[in-house]
């Protein structure tokens, strides 16, 4: 069977709809990090289906961009999740709620 | 042959128009970065502290001058990557004046919490280069990488504090809705790129200026509106969470009030004005699509409007500063989406050289806004930093006995904030009613009588804050805010406190001055892109 350009955009859109269902509802700092990782791949897949529909190069190399960008967040998020845990020794991102008004 | 063979071919054979003279900014912020990371590694803790400063310093104002030396082209440079206009140099320069304030805010930030000066100064830098970049931007992918830049330095500055458990906590939800709103929005970016076969914001213009699509493969083929329209709105709500648009703006209390107050200054001022800038030249773009005014129109307002008045009531109820100044900065942007309102009506109102002229005058009303907007903002989180203080509003109470100068600035801060009725001297009011004249003037009269509405809400909380500072007695006890510069904040050639001052009271000044001749802002805008026309 082929893959046609309609389901890897179908593809992509799931991909996002997970991602974002998974933002919603997991409540572990990692998971909810590979949530957003998984929307940013959906959106890299949605380049590559356009740009090789189209028959254009700048989709590809689009990619490759929002790869790289992908590790650096990755780099920083997970500092960030260290210096998070460090304080209470977990990660569980609803007990974690010493800011409010 | 394969079109894809066919373009890798005419790529080699093409020389691309690189001007290194033009990116001068962001080359001067790079190597300032770049010196900064080198310099700490080659000094110990004291040394560093002590040269890092002026180096920082020195950098951003090189950044701002070579603005003005009219290095910067007000068209499409290096492959329609860029474009510097007027709005968007003016707004690169507000977000290096942020940068540059910021600089001076953070020797004593570092000293007292002794967070390690060399990535606190990179960060500010590389922050500053990714706001310029993300203002100038003329293309999709340019965009989201300048904001990732400006982002991830925000991230770290949040969170640099390594002894504070609120900062880890501000810099974790920050990362994590942040991170999700550039999902969105690069995800929008897919399907905007998919419609129009472009990257580029000018192409994209003309390619929905005539609805069809002949751009690159040479056949005509029809604009989809539906990938126009997932694009437009994933893009939009990405940005809404940088522009903490309501319903959008549920970290921005959180953060501001966990962040240290120089980066809570820099969040709520640059990399909102440069994300600003990015949403201004994306819906120009996408505003010359015949059927995109009216829906886009009915999003824009709505989100508008619901921040003006989300924002400003939930404002009344802070017991907090800095949660007060992230509600504040809520409804601020609300009114700021008039300007966008009208951005995007414009093209079916009007044609050609009238077109161009009301497109001119609202960006004029825009940047005046989002100008006085970072002043009053970087005197109000700057004041608040000066003043040793907690930011409990109670800390606050007869201020005025105890400090009157910086009782007087916080007051004029506040007064320009309200920004309407008794207050027409100042920068807040000039802005609010520029903006709220084109509105008016483009049948968006409803949005702006809410806006000057929702104003007269906020006058409470400002003016609360006033009446708490001068009206009672002041309250000796464990509360009360210590006096300004008390202690010898030593920190080697730039005296952290003197400087501090002289940012205060020019910040003050300027409300003032930009207040009774906002020409000489819009002047200064006008000068950078004309200067250097093509």
């Amino acid at each position: 069977m082929e893959l046609t350009f309609e389901a890897n955009l179908l593809l992509s859109a799931l991909l996002f709809t997970i991602g974002i269902l998974g933002v919603m509802w997991k409540r572990n700092a990692i998971s909810l990090f590979m949530s957003v990782e998984l929307m940013l791949n959906a959106a890299n897949l949605a380049f590559v289906a356009f740009a090789y529909e189209l028959g254009l190069l700048s989709g590809g190399i689009l990619v490759l961009f929002i790869m790289t960008v992908a590790a650096a967040e990755a780099g920083v998020g997970l500092a960030i999740f260290i210096s998070l845990f460090r304080g209470k020794h977990h990660i569980r991102v609803d007990e974690h709620d010493s800011l409010h008004g | 042959m394969n079109p894809i063979n066919k373009e890798i071919q005419d790529i080699v054979a093409y020389v691309p128009d690189i001007s290194l003279a033009s990116l001068a900014p962001f080359l001067i912020l790079l190597l300032g970065g770049i010196v900064c990371l080198v310099a700490d590694a080659a000094s110990d803790k004291k040394g560093s502290r002590r040269i890092l400063p002026p180096i920082a310093g020195v950098t951003l104002i090189a950044a701002i001058a070579s603005f003005f030396m009219g290095l910067v082209p007000s068209r499409p440079f290096v492959e329609g990557a860029f474009y510097g206009d007027f709005f968007a140099q003016i707004c690169c320069i507000v977000c290096l004046f942020a940068g540059l304030l910021m600089v001076i805010l953070a020797p004593r930030l570092i000293e007292r919490r002794n967070i390690p000066s060399g990535e606190f100064y990179t960060l500010i830098i590389f922050a500053s280069l990714g706001m310029c970049l993300l203002a100038m931007s003329n293309e999709l992918l340019t965009a989201f990488i300048s904001l990732e830049i400006m982002s991830l330095s925000l991230y770290v500055l949040t969170g640099i504090d390594r002894r504070s458990g609120r900062a880890a906590e501000a810099a974790f939800k920050y990362f994590i809705l942040g991170a999700f709103a550039s999902a969105l929005l690069v995800f929008g970016m897919a399907f905007l790129y998919g419609a129009t076969q472009t990257t580029r914001l000018d192409l994209m213009g003309q390619v929905l200026a005539s609805g069809y699509n002949t751009l690159i493969t040479g056949e005509t083929v029809a604009v989809n509106p539906v990938w126009i329209y997932l694009g437009f709105t994933l893009v939009f709500a990405g940005l809404c969470f940088k522009l903490t648009l309501a319903p959008f703006h549920m970290w921005a209390p959180d953060v501001y009030q966990g962040a240290n107050t120089p980066t809570a200054m820099m969040i709520a001022t640059g990399s909102k004005v440069a994300a600003f800038a990015f949403l201004i030249h994306l819906v120009t773009a996408l505003s010359f699509w015949e059927p995109f005014a009216g829906s886009a129109a009915f999003i824009i307002g709505l989100v508008a409007i619901v921040s003006m008045i989300w924002g400003n009531l939930a404002a009344l109820v802070q017991k907090d500063f800095k949660r007060m100044m992230a509600y504040s900065s809520v409804a601020h942007t609300g009114y700021m989406m008039v300007g966008v309102l009208v951005i995007v009506s414009l093209p079916a109102l009007l044609q050609g050289d009238d077109l161009a002229t009301a497109t001119a005058t609202v960006r004029q009303a825009i940047a005046l806004y989002l100008g006085g907007y970072t002043i009053m903002n970087v005197l109000a989180f700057g004041l608040a930093y000066h003043l040793d203080g907690e930011s409990n509003m109670e800390a606050y109470r007869g201020l005025f006995w105890r400090n009157p100068g910086a009782a007087f600035g916080m007051g004029i801060a506040m007064f320009s904030l309200v920004g309407i009725g008794f207050t027409p001297p100042t920068i807040g009011f000039m802005g609010k009613f520029y903006l709220f004249k084109e509105g008016v003037q483009y049948g968006f009269t409803a949005v702006v009588v809410i806006a000057v509405l929702a104003s007269v809400v906020s006058a409470f909380y400002y003016l609360g804050l006033v009446t708490r500072m001068f009206m009672r007695e002041p309250e000796t006890g464990d509360g009360a805010v210590a006096l300004c510069g008390t202690g010898a904040h030593q920190c080697g050639l730039f005296t952290s406190a003197s400087f501090t001052r002289m940012y205060l009271i020019g910040a003050g000044i300027l409300i003032f001055v930009l207040g009774l001749l906002p020409w000489l802002f819009i002047g200064v805008g006008q000068h950078l892109a004309s200067g250097i026309a093509p």
